[in-house]
């Protein structure tokens, strides 16, 4: 299941206007990141639009089993608690949504993972969701413009949930919720290598 | 601009013709400078840096004034320097086609903490839910992935002003998109902009919608 990762299909406006907003970011003063050269774009289809969804999937099973298995295992409390139960409760939903979109095409097969005591220690905890969270964010921001309209809103919709639990996330754990004017995309292959980084993987 | 201050398509295709004020802009975009976006790609990234200026004006006269408690004028501080990045990134997207900025009078709510914050989470959570629709809307893919990374900017913020308000920060599971009429509803009924520039036309506007 791989993801587009050339240029090939591009075309010139859109390489123009990629390479303007990377111009743009450094008349910014560098303020906007330099990921937003490398989004991985190709023309989109029905049938890449299930590898997308298949892919973002997996990225959403992650983030579920973090804050399914905290939640299950009750150790942590005040805020924390709150924050892994409403975002327990919305990833899984995000399954639930990406599921429905998929149909009889869901095939995926759900990974396991090993969180250790992540799931019971509040700084380990909250760094892991900041890590997490911060990985899917740019995974789904990284796959919106290879799909097809149809289902743009609903990544959106999700991207844009990810980014309120970034945005929350860090603000608990004491960082600047939005030190970037832009965020970066991350291709398929960034996203793996940063779920590879968590050490969650089994 | 028009659009967020009432004024006639007759006003408004006098006003959006572009002066020479671009110069940075151009040399950040050469190509597009020369005119390479869609009508309509133009007309969506022109509501959006009408709908930036009022942001970055917002939270940079409120960080200026310093009356706000201190989390909120810390996001006024961070958010509005944002905000002025998606500025200049609209602008250098815009090219030559960039409109200027109106002026605003923000009427004391960058001074009331309350009413300030109140305003700032209604901006930041329609700005979020327009992008998405424009998303579906532009021609161009990279306009589409730059509109992406401004959205998920939005989107931190919006969960942000929610924390310190005490609300909660992701409310659905899914964020629903909205309408560029509800959004110019809402910028009309602040009253804070007061005016439009009112540049003197070199060329016909690309503009008819």
């Amino acid at each position: 299941m791989e993801l587009p990762r050339d240029d090939a299909s591009l075309t010139r406006s859109d390489l123009v206007a990629r390479s303007a907003l990377a111009g743009g970011a450094l008349a910014a003063g560098g303020l906007l990141s330099g990921g937003l050269s490398k989004p991985a774009l190709s023309q989109p289809s029905a049938a890449q639009d299930e590898r997308v969804l298949e892919w973002l999937l997996q990225v959403e099973y992650l983030q579920a089993d973090l804050y399914t298995e905290t939640e299950r295992r009750g150790a942590l409390t005040g805020e924390l608690r709150e924050l892994a139960n409403v975002t327990g409760e919305q990833e899984r939903e995000h399954i639930a949504a990406l599921e429905r979109a998929l149909g009889t095409a869901a095939r995926s097969k759900r990974p396991s993972f090993d969180f250790g005591d992540t799931t019971t220690d509040p700084q380990k905890f909250l760094a892991a969701a900041v890590e997490v969270e911060e990985l899917s964010l740019a995974a789904f921001n990284g796959q919106v413009p290879n799909l097809t309209d149809r289902r743009i809103l609903l990544v959106m919709g999700i991207a844009s949930v990810e980014a309120r639990h970034v945005g929350w996330v860090r603000d608990l754990a004491k960082l600047n919720p939005a030190p970037q004017p832009a965020d970066a995309p991350a291709t398929q292959a960034e996203t793996r290598a940063a779920i590879k980084d968590t050490g969650f993987t089994a | 601009m028009d659009e967020l201050t009432g004024g006639t398509r007759a006003d408004f295709l006098r006003k959006a013709v572009i002066g020479g004020s671009a110069t940075a802009a151009a040399l950040a975009a050469p190509a597009l400078a020369r005119g390479r976006n869609t009508a309509k790609d133009i007309a969506i990234l022109r509501f959006d840096l009408g709908l930036e200026y009022l942001q970055a004006a917002m939270y940079s006269e409120a960080e200026r004034l310093r009356r706000l408690q201190p989390r909120t004028l810390e996001w006024a501080r961070v958010v509005g320097a944002n905000e002025r990045g998606h500025v200049k990134a609209i602008r250098g997207l815009l090219g030559r086609d960039a409109i200027k900025s109106p002026k605003f009078n923000f009427r004391g709510v960058t001074e009331n903490d309350a009413v300030f914050t109140e305003t700032a989470v209604a901006f930041e959570d329609l700005t979020a839910a327009l992008l998405k629709t424009q998303a579906t809307q532009v021609d161009s893919r990279g306009i589409l992935a730059a509109l992406v990374s401004l959205h998920s900017v939005e989107a931190r913020h919006a969960a942000w002003i929610r924390h310190i308000a005490g609300i909660v920060p992701a409310a659905d599971a899914i964020d629903e998109p909205t309408s560029k009429a509800r959004v110019v509803r809402l910028v009309r009924s602040t009253n804070f902009v007061t005016s439009t520039p009112r540049t003197k036309g070199r060329r016909e506007p690309r503009y008819t919608g």
